[in-house]
């Protein structure tokens, strides 16, 4: 079979396809949409991640210097 | 028998003494240098954990809409989906060459018990192999 063949398409159903290609359009548009919200979350989650890893070290920077000057105190 | 006495309350009194001293021997004490400082250490790691723990509560609610919109983009990828089979019913179907098969010797072909419930990753992915063969053949 020659793959350059023309297909006709019926007028009612050539109706159909482009009212489909047109919601599937809009369908793609929305998953774009949901898919940039869900990168904006992600990137929100990434930056809290960072805070916390930040803290944690503040905290356990501090607790170490708590701990040498309690149990290696200059005299 | 006075005399007796005062002196069991002397040595009664020198032993609590002793014992008192002793307790005192086992005491540790440290000179800290900067008490304020440290003070203000202990404090700041308790505004940072407790900074912490005000965050997780935020991340719950973020966890919540990222859970949302995931299954809002699963619900358009199906609809996509769906929008796609109606598409291809909708167009003319076109013949296309089989594909090719290799013939395969039955007898060494082992059968096991096929699951009875198939999941939805099966149906997909049936339909994703019969997607694919009809590419190939296209090609």
């Amino acid at each position: 079979m020659n793959d350059k063949v023309p297909v006709f398409v019926k007028i009612d159903e050539f109706k159909d396809v482009v009212d489909i290609i047109s919601l599937m359009r809009e369908k793609i548009n929305q998953a774009k949409f949901l898919l940039d919200k869900i990168a904006e979350v992600k990137a929100k989650e990434d930056a809290e991640l960072a805070d916390w890893s930040k803290d944690l070290e503040d905290v356990e920077a501090r607790i170490n210097a708590i701990d040498k000057s309690l149990s290696k105190p200059s005299v | 028998m006075l005399k007796l006495g005062l002196m069991l309350l002397i040595s009664l009194y020198l032993s609590l003494l002793c014992d008192n001293m002793k307790k005192q021997e086992d005491f540790f004490y440290v000179c800290v240098k900067d008490p304020v400082g440290l003070r203000r250490d202990l404090l700041l790691s308790s505004k940072a954990l407790l900074d912490s723990l005000k965050t997780f509560e935020l991340h719950y609610s973020i966890k919540a809409e990222k859970t949302k919109l995931f299954h809002d983009l699963k619900k358009v990828f199906d609809d996509i989906l769906v929008l796609d089979r109606k598409l291809r019913s909708v167009l003319p179907k076109v013949k296309v060459p089989a594909a090719v098969v290799s013939p395969v010797d039955v007898e060494s072909v082992k059968f096991e018990p096929v699951a009875v419930k198939r999941s939805k990753l099966d149906v997909l992915e049936d339909e994703l192999s019969r997607v694919e063969s009809k590419l190939s053949s296209l090609k």
